[in-house]
């Protein structure tokens, strides 16, 4: 049995252990998690809730899903069940918008980012879990439908009808945004309202 | 049947969609990948050492099974309807311990709690990694100064209102764990309790390292939102480790969790240390050194 940290985190199988797949993948598991609408406060605990899972199954083994999009098949049933369970709800866009500060580049370019997440973000508020991952991982994350189909057990034909319906409702939502809307003042109208 | 193009492959996508979606595309999460390596490492080794079945394949198998429809309180149906079961009702269980016993969760969740008391024994999702870490730390030191006054006992609303009552910025640390701790000695024995007598000693750590170890401060304060995923104390903690950030001279992040921290808790009465240390940074142009 392969030991932690022992360094032999790629079996000659291709096979990936966690930590491999931790230091290749951990940044894309937290931004779908975040894109999924997890909130900022418990990305970090579920991100470390997907590789623990992947840590107790072995490790990814090559195959027609490939490793991103199987994280993101555990990351999707681990936010489901927090979803679920989550009672706090306080947590609100601006968090996640403050997330990006850290990552600010000049004053004009990180405001126009922030918009843009922020009313990306919010347009895919309007999705449920099963369309949001499927509309996250092809639209923005660039996966293939075959590799999101094999990821998540479900037909090709499945994974196209579910993007099919996350494009029309994601464009909805966008349309329904007012043009050049102040996006970081509508969470706070959402938190003032209750909602 | 044809695959779908993508909406950036479309030429008839709206400008304005197409940059927000390739920007969107192109910004990563800011993640701490470091320490959260750190934290996987130590929960895999705690797994390998303690040789337990996992919460979070548990947790996960529950999530799978269980539709999008399904109630986290659903009944446990054999082996792995129990494990179904407990995956909610861990984290309910786990909610339910940090949040000190309200009652508003134990009735949306009560039967989730029970089940998962049936069919996990172990209170504590294992999942939760830094504990191994936690058992390498110093012994907590006391606090620096004698608890001031207890203040009446309250819930967190009532906390954030009166934390504008003004205090000295040296003392608004002090006085804050004081508070907290005086809130926790006059509560009872239960597991919540435990939880948060805990989270506060590892509260009383990170400030006592703060000026000697702001470093190994740090630390602690990203572990410590690791393991009191629930807890109370969140904000406490997060206003140690911008302090920490200052200290450490580490100007970049220590301004970005600043903003963060002031616009998010804006009556923090840590506001105003965490204030001082900015402005100063800021005044004499250069990270600050303590």
């Amino acid at each position: 049995m392969k030991q932690v940290g022992s360094g032999r985190e790629l079996e000659s199988d291709g096979r990936l252990d966690a930590q491999a797949l931790f230091r290749a993948h951990a940044p894309f598991v937290a931004s779908f998690l975040h894109r999924l609408g997890t909130p900022p406060a418990d990305v970090d605990d579920l991100v470390q809730e997907v590789f623990l899972v992947a840590h107790r199954k072995g490790g990814y083994v090559p195959g027609a899903a490939l490793p991103r999009t199987w994280l993101a098949a555990i990351a999707v049933r681990i936010a489901r069940a927090s979803h679920r369970v989550r009672s706090r709800r306080s947590e609100t866009a601006d968090d996640a918008l403050l997330q990006l500060a850290v990552a600010a580049a000049g004053p004009e370019e990180t405001l126009q980012t922030r918009r843009s997440l922020a009313r990306v973000q919010r347009a895919l508020d309007a999705l449920d879990i099963e369309h949001r991952a499927a509309f996250v991982l092809f639209e923005i994350e660039g996966e293939s439908c075959d590799s999101i189909a094999s990821s998540f057990e479900v037909p090709v034909g499945t994974v196209y009808s579910r993007l099919h319906h996350a494009r029309k409702r994601f464009l909805d939502a966008y349309a329904a945004l007012a043009p050049g809307e102040d996006t970081q003042a509508a969470p706070r109208r959402r938190l003032a309202e209750g909602t | 049947m044809k695959p779908p193009a993508r909406l950036l492959d479309d030429p008839a996508l709206a400008p304005e969609l197409r940059a927000d979606l390739e920007r969107t595309a192109a910004t990563p999460y800011a993640y701490d990948a470091a320490a959260g390596f750190a934290a996987l490492h130590a929960a895999m080794g705690a797994l390998q050492a303690g040789g337990t079945s996992g919460t979070a394949v548990a947790s996960e198998a529950g999530a799978q099974a269980a539709g999008p429809a399904a109630s986290a309180a659903a009944p446990a149906a054999g082996g792995g309807g129990g494990a179904n079961a407990a995956a909610a009702g861990v984290k309910s269980a786990s909610w339910f311990a940090s949040a000190g016993g309200k009652l508003a969760l134990a009735v949306t969740s009560a039967a989730a709690v029970a089940v998962s008391v049936i069919a996990w024994p172990r209170p504590t999702p294992q999942h939760a990694p830094p504990r191994a870490a936690v058992e390498t730390r110093p012994s907590p030191p006391a606090p620096a100064r004698p608890a001031v006054t207890p203040a009446p006992d309250r819930d967190t609303t009532q906390r954030e209102e009166t934390a504008q009552t003004p205090a000295p910025a040296g003392d608004a640390i002090d006085a804050e764990l004081a508070r907290i701790r005086a809130r926790a000695e006059r509560a009872g024995n239960s597991d919540a309790d435990a939880a948060l007598r805990r989270e506060i000693a590892d509260l009383g750590r990170i400030k006592a390292l703060l000026e000697s170890d702001p470093e190994q401060a740090y630390r602690l304060a990203q572990t410590g939102h690791r393991e009191h995923r629930r807890g109370m104390l969140r904000h406490e903690r997060e206003g140690l480790a911008v302090l920490a950030l200052w200290n450490l001279d580490r100007r970049g992040e220590a301004e970005a969790r600043t903003r963060a921290f002031l616009a998010r808790y804006p009556k923090s009465p840590l506001r105003a240390e965490v204030e001082r240390r900015s402005q100063a940074a800021q005044r004499r142009g250069a990270p600050e050194s303590r």
